[in-house]
Order: structure tokens, then sequence, then C-alpha cells
């Protein structure tokens, strides 16, 4: 292997989520391993694309269904009293308004509707997305900048 | 409301000062005082906006700095892309009609004059349970000549780019703008064209572009743009479709 096929598989790699791969041939071995947070990464820029029925597929869509920090909120603990803000979009989904800004909302604040609890960006529209309970918001089930799929469960909201 | 012939003029709202026109009229929809069709438009604004946070060059009184709010009531909001066509459409017509120059659209909603930036987009939406309201901001060079160093070679003006007299008046292109956005806001009757003219005014299509990933820079061939907003592009032989804030496109 020459240092230009090197480089096409790191590039590859990179777009995969391959974690690890070795190639051996007559000249030698070599190994190339994908860091942790490279995988999260890749998988926090792209928001679900296979959703969009992709013609060709885009490596990273693989990435986005098998990535480790992809929230279960199947499993989160559910009080039969508790409402579900869920996602209304594919997107990636913004606790802040932007970067230097506080939380929309975090776990305590107090929601009605009309209130802004996140905002939800896909191609470079944002869409804010607002409370249609009042309550108290219990738990946030998603990171912030991460990506969503349409109807993920966002909040918990204890309803007052 | 003045009426003139027979099409209502959209409602303004002239600001000398403000944080941004899209945060106002975000405000005035939190405040239950918004209207459909009604205009935002600024002298100047402090915190004007581009991509979460990214600032937008602008001197007092020579640049349009619109926003117009757009009741979206039953729109639905998985097509949502469609709707950015069709405004990003409306902002390049009025370009060519009042600037007399080719004017194209980088993906997803930038205005280009050739290779510079004239303009620039961003929809902010309201979600109440269904799709409620839509921002259209609109920035526009118009008059502005000199620009920073930094920006001199990526971005322009109407007023650089049109060999004629510069008699623009903003108040009258923020209306003409504004009846543009309103015929666009019919884009559920004809998606499929949209997408189709968005395409054909699509800034490198067909073209080789550069693209910036981490630490990788590669350059790819632009193919199109589908109606849920991703490009298609052709890296060596493989076909692919990126989502927006994947690569940093390098012009």
């Amino acid at each position: 292997m020459d240092i230009k096929q090197i480089h096409e598989l790191i590039k590859i790699i990179n777009k995969s989520n391959i974690g690890e791969i070795t190639i051996e041939d007559q000249d030698g071995k070599v190994t190339i391993k994908q860091k942790e947070e490279k995988v999260v990464q890749v998988a926090a820029s792209a928001p679900a694309p296979q959703v969009y029925n992709v013609a060709a597929p885009a490596p990273a869509a693989a990435q986005a269904s098998s990535a480790p920090s992809t929230p279960a909120p199947a499993a989160e603990p559910k009080a039969d009293n508790l409402v579900t803000i869920k996602s209304p979009m594919i997107g990636t989904f913004y606790r802040k308004p932007s970067p230097d800004k506080p939380s929309f909302v975090e776990v305590g604040s107090d929601v009605a509707p009309g209130k802004v609890v996140c905002v939800i960006e896909a191609m470079k529209l944002f869409n804010e997305i607002e409370s249609e309970v009042k309550g108290t918001i219990v738990k946030v089930l998603v990171e912030d900048a991460s990506p969503v799929e349409y109807d993920q469960p966002l909040f918990l909201v204890e309803p007052a | 409301m003045q009426e003139s012939q027979g099409t209502t003029l959209p409602r303004m709202v002239i600001l000398d000062d403000i944080d941004s026109t899209n945060l106002y009229a975000m405000r005035l929809i939190q405040a239950n005082m918004a209207e459909h069709g009604l205009v935002v438009l600024a002298k100047h604004q402090t915190a004007g906006r581009g991509q979460r946070g990214k600032h937008w060059q602008s001197l007092p009184g020579e640049n349009l700095l619109f926003s117009m709010v757009v009741e979206t009531k039953g729109w639905p909001l998985q097509q949502q892309f469609i709707w950015n066509m069709a405004v990003a459409l409306a902002c390049r017509e009025l370009v060519e009609k009042e600037v007399a120059v080719r004017c194209k659209i980088k993906w997803p909603n930038d205005l280009f004059i050739g290779d510079k930036k004239a303009g620039g987009i961003l929809i902010e939406n309201v979600v109440r349970g269904e799709w409620n309201w839509t921002v259209v901001g609109v920035g526009m060079n118009i008059l502005q000549r000199s620009f920073d160093e930094e920006l001199l070679h990526k971005a322009t003006s109407w007023a650089n780019e049109h060999s004629g007299k510069v008699a623009w008046d903003l108040e009258g292109l923020a209306i003409k703008l504004g009846k543009k956005l309103i015929d666009a806001s019919d884009w559920q009757n004809r998606p499929k064209e949209i997408c189709v003219d968005y395409n054909k005014h699509l800034y490198r299509l067909g073209e080789e572009i550069t693209l910036k990933n981490g630490e990788f820079i590669e350059r790819v061939r632009v193919l199109g743009v589908d109606d849920y907003g991703l490009i298609q592009i052709k890296r060596g032989e493989i076909l692919e479709s990126l989502v927006h804030g994947s690569s940093e496109w390098i012009v």
C-alpha cells in the first residue's frame, strides 16, 4: 500500500462506522483505529438522513442509527402522569438559542403552552419548539446538539 | 390598510435600530402581536445573524434588513425545505430584475452574484404542535460600496454589481420582496416545479467544489439538491447525499 491508498482508506473509514480495520499485504500491515469521540461527532452532524429516502446511501446514515450516543428513551422509567414533549421533525436538537446563551429550559423549569423549550435545526432552517402543556420539566432526554428523529421524546413534563 | 391594483400591500414596521429583524418578529409572535404578511424593516441591526450566531456585515441605511411573518397553519413541517427553495427563488428573482445580473442560489440559501455573496436568508419557524409561523429573514447588500479586507473577495452588493444608475429605495424593495414572498407561500401547489427551478439556479451545479471536513479537503462535483434539502455530490465515482453542516464548502 502506498501513502495515497492509506490516505484514501482513512477518508473512507472516517466517514463510516468502522471502529478499527487491519489490512495486510506483502509489504506489511496497516491498522486504522477510529477514536471513540470521532464516531460520536460524525453522528452528531448527520441528522438521520436515512429517513429522507436518500437514493445513494450516505455512509453517515448507518452511523446515526448505530451511534452509542443515541439516547434510548424507551429505557427511561416513566411515571404515568408525565407528559412527553416529542420532536415534530428530523433535525439537530439545540437547547440554547445560540451557543453563548443559557438553555431555554432546565430540569425544574416551569413551562406553559407557548413557552419555547428547544430549537430543532434541519438544513439551516430553525424551528422553535413550544410546549403544549403547563407543568414542570422533570427530565431532558436528549443532549444538546445531537440528532433527533421524528417523534423522538425530548422532555418529560410533570403537568401542573 | 392600503390597496394597490387589487393586491394588499404588506403592512410594515420600520425601525431605526434593532438587535435583529428576525428576533423582533419572533418576539411579536411570542407576544401574540404578529399578523400574516407583516414586514419588519430596519435601517441598522446590532445583532444581525447568519447561521447560529454568525455575523452579517451591515452599515446603517445601506442594506436591506428585512423579515416577514407568514402564517403557516396546515403547512407540512416535513416539507419545509421546499418553502426554503421558494423563498430563495423569490429573492433571486428580485436581484436579477433589479440589478440586471445573474444571481445564483448557493445551497442551502445564500444569494450569489458571480462568486460573491450578495445576500443571505435566515428562516425561523414557530412550532406549537404544528407549524404555526415562519419568519423569513433576508439580509441583502444593496448600497454598500466598501467591504472589510476579510470580506472583499467574498461579499458584494447590488451597487457594486450594477452597471446602471443606482436608485434603489429600501422601503420600495421591501414591498416588492414582501409581495413575492406572499406569492411564494402557495408553494404546496407546485413543489416539483420549485425544486426544478431551485436546481436550475443552483450555484456551481455540475461543477467541482471544495469541501472541508475536519483535516480533509476534497473536491467533489455538485449534482443537485433534493426536495429534503440534501445536496447530491459525486466523490470520485461514488454518489453521495450530504446534510447541511456535515462539511464546510470553501468558495
